[in-house]
């Protein structure tokens, strides 16, 4: 385990290019390696069960061994997980032939916008919200200002709400979506640009 | 500490149970931002069982030993015969490798494998425009010997490590030695794969799967010993 410690501190793209340059596996392990948890996550999200997604994880180590050399990579982490949700979209495929629909990005929200949830932005941005806010349906507003004017965690929110942990994922989720939306409205009908 | 390991550690401690608090929240909100880190929370919290943490260490650990043992069997193995040279003897080393597995396995000299080794060293006897000419001829992965080879035994260890998971209780795979002829087509694919020498026939298979979806070869022509000792 001594690579770990010595090269914990690279960037992915060091790690990558010296693996690359040298062929020697230790960097592309400790990449890989970095990236575990998350690829452990996301197999288990897809494949269910924790076996399969042991397996998957360790499958595309050995594919990803020749043919990260073959590819232009600009960012690891963004590359590793279009390839991993589709590692995973395949191996269902062949579990069941007649799925036919395409492997998609979660959609991520941008800094501006989840700054302004917590109140960060200027006055119209601010009196937006709060308008928009309150034509928020009860469970979706409450989540919002739990998650992110009082800090809580999804299972903080769960408890206090007696909401499941994956209601209260969702009604973040809605929440935030029709407050883009409707954020996004009122701006523009009061002439200012939108988020 | 890099960032994405400080991140690791915190969905770590989070799929550990801490899910309240600042760190449980931050971590949330990171993955409003981070798709890749959404989709890890939302498979963490699909699956109910108590030790997560034990199956990361066990990823963890087995690439760790697959990285020490692709080493080894890079610095042990033909392979690096063909380092060492800039323009590489392919048959000598062939050769070398046929020996050494024959003596590692402590089996017979006999067989089509020791009258190529024989036949070998007496084309290094011959004069060295010739021995050139058979160089120039000889069909070669795209990019080398010594790339091709990392790739199989990547390829190999990766299935070795995946059957001791299956079936943690068998010895097998055992150390052997697969022997391939095969012809390089006009496209450069490997094909017409004749086994000479195996030590098991499921391993000799694999190896004939994975230099199938392997480089490209060329010029066309016929590869009489491909050597490859695990």
């Amino acid at each position: 385990m001594r690579y770990w410690i010595d090269w914990e501190n690279a960037g992915d793209e060091d790690l990558l290019s010296r693996y690359i340059r040298t062929g020697d596996m230790k960097y592309f392990g400790i990449l890989y390696c970095r990236y575990i948890p998350l690829l452990y996550g996301l197999s288990l999200k897809y494949l269910k069960t924790p076996e399969d997604a042991e397996d998957a994880v360790m499958q595309l180590f050995g594919d990803l061994v020749e043919k990260v050399k073959r590819q232009e990579i600009a960012c690891f982490k963004n590359w590793l997980y279009r390839v991993a949700g589709n590692h995973c979209l395949q191996l269902l495929r062949k579990r069941h032939p007649a799925m036919v629909s395409d492997w998609k990005e979660e959609p991520v929200d941008s800094a501006e916008f989840l700054n302004l949830l917590e109140e960060h932005g200027d006055e119209i941005q601010l009196k937006a919200l709060h308008h928009c806010m309150e034509h928020l349906p009860d469970q979706q507003k409450n989540c919002i200002r739990e998650f992110f004017l009082a800090e809580k965690s999804y299972a903080e929110i769960s408890e206090q709400k007696g909401y499941g942990l994956k209601s209260v994922k969702s009604y973040i989720q809605n929440g935030k979506r029709n407050l883009k939306s409707c954020i996004e409205k009122t701006t523009k009908e009061w002439g200012y640009c939108p988020i | 500490m890099h960032r994405e390991d400080d991140k690791r550690m915190g969905l770590l401690s989070y799929i550990g149970g801490n899910r309240k608090g600042h760190e449980a929240h931050d971590l949330e909100r990171e993955s409003m931002q981070d798709p890749f880190l959404t989709d890890a929370i939302d498979g963490y919290d699909e699956v109910q069982e108590p030790d997560l943490s034990s199956h990361l260490r066990r990823m963890e650990e087995s690439i760790s030993s697959f990285v020490a043992k692709t080493d080894l069997m890079i610095g042990n193995n033909v392979c690096n015969s063909h380092c060492r040279e800039e323009t590489p003897d392919v048959e000598e080393s062939i050769k070398d490798a046929i020996e050494k597995a024959l003596a590692s396995l402590q089996l017979g000299a006999r067989s089509s494998r020791y009258s190529y080794a024989r036949h070998s060293r007496e084309r290094r006897q011959e004069p060295e425009a010739k021995s050139k000419s058979l160089a120039a001829t000889t069909p070669m992965p795209a990019r080398g010997y010594k790339a091709f080879y990392k790739y199989i035994y990547d390829k190999l260890s990766l299935l070795f490590y995946k059957y001791k998971l299956t079936s943690p209780e068998a010895d097998k795979p055992q150390n052997g030695i697969v022997v391939l002829s095969f012809d390089i087509d006009d496209k450069g694919r490997p094909v017409d794969f004749q086994i000479i020498e195996s030590t098991s026939h499921d391993i000799a298979k694999k190896v004939i799967e994975i230099i199938e979806d392997g480089a490209s070869w060329s010029p066309a022509g016929n590869v009489p010993a491909f050597v490859v000792v695990y």
